[in-house]
């Protein structure tokens, strides 16, 4: 393994491991630490530094780690959780508390743990690849929003009425779980690179929440009249704006 | 007493002589216990700045970039003391049962 293959695995690892200024703390000094043996004309032998998982490991305090770990579980347990409920498309009752209460407490933990630190670090340059893959998110969501608006007032005349069930499950399921796993993404990011990918995971989640309650409401209703929707119309746009704000906060 | 004490018992005591900068402080600690990987010797010493028993500073060099410098407090003082003190406690007891 070479100096740079070894410093890319050991931020990787040191990232994942310790809060943020410390890992950028730790790497700055092993650069510093190698470019000395080049100054010195020496190699650095990487065998006598150890394995970066294992160098990473010996940093890294238990509490401090096992506390990032319990944060972790619990954001990706509230969008796992919801992804379960999306994938079993079985609801005894329209599931409005618990969705509130598991974007909420997802929402609220993020934001909490991803919060800038103000006067420790500049602020970096944004992420390249953070609003491509919101972008990306939000068509996919306004792709699912115009499937399923067309199949509920039914303009689409081609498509045999028989099928609207399965399009829009489908629809629901895809658009979900693209959110799902956008949302893990991001969160893997804000803590290995920047913050601010707490965003996709605010935006992923918010997705997946809003498919979960509009499958909830096609499962347990007859859609053949389109007005028994409109009562839950409101718990759509307060998601949505809940998520809105989620990632505008995330993004500051 | 175990050997990351003494490691840090041998940290502590070469920047009590003289402040000295991260690669050559590996260097040397690593030349006396060479089956220790300098990681671990990086994870002592930066646990013990983060106890507050040695500080850091920005030392420029003659000809080269800046490099951060140890340097040992008043703190890390008395805990080289208390270490150095187990040591001899811990050698004397050694030697009494004859262990050489």
């Amino acid at each position: 393994m070479d100096q740079k293959t070894y410093l890319k695995k050991f931020s990787r690892v040191v990232h994942w491991r310790l809060p943020k200024s410390e890992a950028d703390e730790v790497l700055a000094d092993y650069k510093e630490l190698f470019s000395q043996c080049s100054e010195k004309q020496e190699d650095m032998p990487i065998q006598t530094l150890g394995e970066p998982v294992q160098a990473a490991r010996l940093l890294s305090e238990p509490k401090v780690y096992h506390r990032w770990l319990a944060v972790f579980g619990l954001m990706a347990f509230c969008l796992l959780l919801c992804e379960f409920l999306l994938l079993r498309a079985s609801f005894y009752h329209y599931p409005r508390a618990l969705m509130y209460t598991l974007l909420i407490l997802g929402l609220a933990v993020s934001l909490t743990w991803f919060r800038p630190r103000h006067g420790r670090n500049q602020k970096s340059p944004f992420p390249k690849r953070l609003f491509p893959m919101l972008l990306g998110l939000v068509t996919v969501m306004v792709v699912v929003a115009v499937v399923m608006v067309g199949l509920i007032l039914q303009v689409w005349a081609f498509i045999p009425f028989a099928l609207y069930g399965r399009i829009a499950h489908c629809s629901l399921l895809l658009a979900g779980t693209v959110g799902t796993i956008f949302g893990l993404f991001g969160l893997v990011k804000a803590r290995l690179s920047d913050y601010r990918w707490c965003s996709l995971y605010v935006m992923g989640f918010t997705a997946l929440v809003e498919c979960v309650l509009l499958l909830a409401v096609l499962v347990a209703l007859d859609v053949s009249s389109t007005t028994c929707l409109l009562p839950y119309v409101p718990d759509f746009g307060i998601v949505g704006m809940i998520g809105l704000v989620g990632v505008g906060v995330s993004l500051c | 007493m175990l050997k990351k004490d003494l490691i840090e018992l041998c940290l502590l005591q070469i920047l009590s002589a003289e402040d000295l900068y991260g690669y050559e402080i590996l260097r040397r600690i690593h030349e006396s216990f060479p089956d220790t990987q300098e990681s671990a010797i990086y994870a002592l010493l930066r646990g013990l700045c983060k106890k507050g028993y040695t500080e850091r500073y920005e030392g420029n060099t003659s000809d080269g970039p800046t490099r951060k410098y140890y340097c040992i407090t008043a703190n890390g003082t008395a805990k080289k003391d208390d270490l150095l003190h187990e040591w001899r406690r811990l050698r004397n007891a050694l030697s009494a049962l004859g262990v050489e």
